[in-house]
């Protein structure tokens, strides 16, 4: 998978001049990941699509704060972040429950109880654990840029995967 | 020859590849006699297989078709927002300014109502200023903390 659009910095610097056009690429590379990385926070189809969209909106108004020699995309991260964080913490005072997101569509064993007990066991991991799993396994990202984009230690986001799995194997253990 | 908890614990490094040549030799060995780290490891592909194939619930295709769209019209009409409300919160001021400068002018104005505007327009300006300082200070700050956590 492509993590990084290839003009990247040529298109920063239009934005920095204000061209609201030159924002259309760079929208539509990081769509699909903006409104990922808001469902695992959000659990809703709607509100992730809303709250990508302002990230976007947000991350244009603020470009001219972005350093320019950087990737794009960290820094984008933290806006999304910022604004999943606002609404999870308002929806949390709404006590509103969750839908589970997560599909598995492929079976490795034959056994279909497999594919629900599993989606069912991602649902329960804690914000940070998801957008870890969303990252790594839907975005494809490698260590490295996990470790960029969640601004933390190589060694941390390793172990942080070790201890997900171990986790999940824990949440299959005698279901399955 | 590390011991069989120790192996365990080397289970997923080992299915990453993040193992070296000799600690990867020790998981390999082990694993040809440890029936227990056998069904783990197996567990572990399992889970790691269906991780592969996870996907997410996603939108209809027509949403993403219209997304920059829908994006490029709230760029503008929230910029089309901030103009308006900036002259709007102009026009209001001038206007309760030129009011207030009329009534305060006024000789027949009695001096309690002149005293009464004095403090309600003062109080009025301490709350703007102090509404606007938590939105653009404050607020920033408190975002960044959660941002941390």
């Amino acid at each position: 998978m492509k993590n990084k659009l290839e003009n990247e910095r040529e298109i920063i610097e239009k934005l920095k001049k204000g061209n609201k056009r030159a924002f259309e690429p760079l929208v539509k590379f990081y769509m699909k990941r903006a409104y990922n990385i808001a469902l695992g926070f959000v659990h809703n189809e709607q509100d992730a699509l809303d709250i990508s969209q302002e990230a976007f909106i947000r991350a244009f108004r603020s470009i001219k704060k972005f350093d320019g020699s950087k990737d794009f995309f960290p820094w984008f991260y933290q806006i999304i972040r910022r604004l999943c964080f606002d609404y999870t913490k308002k929806k949390k005072r709404e006590n509103i429950s969750s839908n589970n997101f997560f599909r598995i569509v492929y079976n490795p064993n034959g056994n279909d109880r497999f594919k629900d007990i599993l989606s069912e066991a991602l649902h329960k991991l804690a914000p940070e654990e998801k957008e870890i799993i969303i990252l790594r396994y839907i975005e494809g990202l490698s260590y490295e840029e996990l470790a960029e984009t969640l601004n933390k230690p190589l060694g941390t986001i390793m172990s942080s995967l070790f201890y997900i799995k171990k986790k999940l194997k824990k949440e299959l253990e005698g279901k399955v | 020859m590390k011991d069989h908890e120790k192996i365990k614990e080397l289970l997923l490094p080992y299915l990453e590849g993040k193992l070296g040549e000799d600690e990867r030799k020790e998981v390999e060995e082990h694993l040809k006699v440890c029936e227990e780290c056998k069904a783990e490891i197996k567990k572990y592909i399992e889970i790691e297989g269906g991780l592969k194939m996870m996907k997410l619930k996603e939108p209809d295709e027509r949403v993403w078709e219209n997304y920059w769209t829908s994006v490029y019209n709230r760029l503008e009409r929230k910029i089309g927002w901030i103009l308006f409300s900036l002259g709007a919160i102009i026009v209001l001021f001038f206007g309760v300014y030129q009011f207030i400068d009329e009534l305060l002018k006024d000789p027949k104005t009695p001096l309690i109502l002149k005293i009464g505007i004095f403090s309600l327009s003062l109080g009025a300006v301490v709350l703007f200023v102090s509404i606007l300082r938590e939105q653009l200070f404050s607020g920033k700050k408190e975002r960044y903390k959660e941002v941390e956590k």
